[in-house]
């Protein structure tokens, strides 16, 4: 009886140690608009660049919570993210080359801007679709270098879980 | 009773109470405004089984704060439903010594039963992001308790990035884990002490940090301080925004701008009333001027409950070209973004324009 005790004591002292730990979940699932924005980012780079979307529908996409480039935003209204500046190293890892990476960390401020204006433009939509999303963000393309937003795909790319 | 006394007396008596008001009114005069601890809280008040209908979070906290800090000999300031505005007027005023802020912060929602680790936000009640506005801390302002979730790392960030190079006082005290408002605040109260109180006359049980409350006796040296002695000057090239509202436009679309230039927070612009303009004067400090290439400054909208789409159209004063300043379009000529707006400026100023400026009010 002792020993169960001792057991039993040891046991809720360590896992009382756990729960104090602060949790980590890498992988979440991430709903709304602003996530189906993020979708048709990468989607609007054509067939190729999506692999992990193919077939997906709104709400059934699995994105990584902590990623390169992106900071994730988990607010009570749900989930939103925004651009950020990348080192050369982090830009290396992400496949960015050296003219995506200058052009994606001086023109972060503008992609934040427009990922805010597509989701606004999705909010007036009635059930919007990731290709809605696609051709809102091809209207706001021009507005950038062609190379911050080839850079900013393949870091959003990086969000989606296959 | 004054016409039963003889006519020296009455003199004497109208003499002595004319003395002492004027002695009054001198003491008054010369006294120093009191230092403030200030309490900011922008939390709703969860659905809890044992608490009657009535009960309100943000009252309890009140109560809490007044039992701790009552009898400080500090003067007392509550700021209930706070936002970024009031956030940023209690963190650079000179008479504040303490400052608790009570919030969510990014990691208190949880997507699938498990707090995630998204990356860091600190929310006010409408869902602000207020975490910018703690980048810039009146030195004057020793104690900063920061009650929300998992937001340690934020103020670590800010230190390294150099935020807080003027702030030597300063404490901060922030969790890193979740953590529910009243054991959280208890325990940033008592943890207060050291700071703002007198470790020797304040009671404080060690024993029981997160459920026992304090009572704070101020160090009489911080109730008599004053900021001079800690008042930094910066170079800088000061920049004058301003908004002007259209007589039609409705209240509800003006709304607070948060001003930030390449994610460093600038002020608060406060919202105008429909046909009347506003204006904040801001410093570009020439250490930043001088690294980056293009000049960037961003005016979110504070979003509240009643609140519209917000009208934002701005218009700089400085020793900047004021032709220059472009919004961010698209090919129509369309501000992109909706509660947010972007203005660039090539960059390129006149140096002449750039002198030296206290950070901070000081008294």
């Amino acid at each position: 009886m002792k020993k169960f005790m001792t057991t039993a004591l040891v046991g809720s002292l360590f896992l009382s140690m756990i729960s104090l730990q602060p949790a980590r979940a890498f992988v979440g699932f991430w709903t709304g608009n602003p996530a189906l924005t993020i979708a048709g980012f990468v989607v609007a780079a054509g067939p190729a660049a999506h692999g992990a979307l193919k077939g997906k529908k709104p709400g059934a996409m699995t994105f990584l919570s902590a990623a390169i480039g992106v900071i994730i935003m988990d607010g009570e209204a749900g989930q939103t993210m925004k651009f950020v500046p990348v080192s050369a190293a982090q830009a290396q890892e992400l496949g960015l080359t050296r003219s995506e990476m200058t052009a994606y960390n001086d023109e972060t401020e503008e992609l934040n801007q427009i990922y805010e204006a597509v989701i606004a433009d999705l909010d007036a939509l009635e059930n919007p679709t990731i290709e809605q999303a696609a051709r809102a963000w091809d209207n706001y393309a021009g507005s950038i270098s062609e190379e911050a937003v080839s850079g900013a795909r393949k870091i959003a790319s990086k969000l989606f879980v296959e | 009773m004054s016409a039963f006394l003889p006519g020296s007396v009455r003199s004497s008596v109208r003499s002595l109470f004319i003395f002492a008001l004027a002695f009054l009114a001198t003491r008054a005069e010369a006294a120093p405004a009191r230092p403030v601890v200030a309490l900011l809280t922008s939390v709703s008040t969860p659905r809890i089984w044992y608490r009657p209908r009535s009960w309100q979070l943000p009252a309890e906290l009140e109560k809490r704060f007044r039992q701790a800090y009552g009898k400080s000999g500090y003067e007392l300031r509550v700021y209930h439903g706070a936002g970024p505005r009031e956030l940023a007027e209690v963190l650079q005023d000179p008479a504040i010594r303490g400052v608790f802020w009570v919030s969510h912060s990014g990691s208190d929602a949880s997507t699938d039963g498990e707090p995630a680790q998204w990356d860091d936000t600190i929310l006010d009640l409408h869902g602000n992001d207020v975490k910018e506005v703690f980048q810039r801390i009146h030195p004057g302002i020793r104690w900063l308790g920061i009650v929300g979730c998992n937001s340690a790392a934020i103020f670590e960030t800010f230190r390294s990035e150099g935020f807080y190079r003027d702030n030597r006082l300063l404490r901060i005290q922030a969790f890193d884990a979740r953590i529910d408002a009243l054991p959280g605040f208890a325990f940033s109260l008592n943890e207060s002490v050291t700071e703002l109180g007198d470790p020797v006359r304040s009671q404080v049980d060690q024993e029981a940090r997160w459920t026992s409350i304090p009572k704070v006796i101020a160090r009489p040296e911080l109730i008599s301080e004053g900021t001079g002695s800690v008042c930094p000057k910066v170079r800088a090239l000061p920049v004058r925004i301003i908004q002007d509202a259209p007589a039609g436009q409705p209240a509800a679309s003006l709304a607070d701008l948060v001003i930030l230039w390449e994610g460093r927070f600038l002020g608060v612009l406060p919202a105008p009333a429909p046909g009347e303009s506003r204006d904040l004067t801001v410093l570009l400090e020439e250490e930043f001027l001088r690294r980056d290439r293009k000049l960037k400054i961003k005016a979110e909208a504070v979003r509240r409950v009643d609140g519209l789409e917000p009208f934002i159209s701005l218009r700089f004063e400085s020793g900047l070209s004021p032709s220059a300043w472009e919004i961010f379009s698209d090919s129509q000529g369309r501000p992109i973004g909706t509660w947010s707006r972007l203005y660039r400026h090539p960059g390129g100023f006149d140096t002449g324009s750039i002198g030296e400026f206290a950070r901070y009010v000081c008294e």
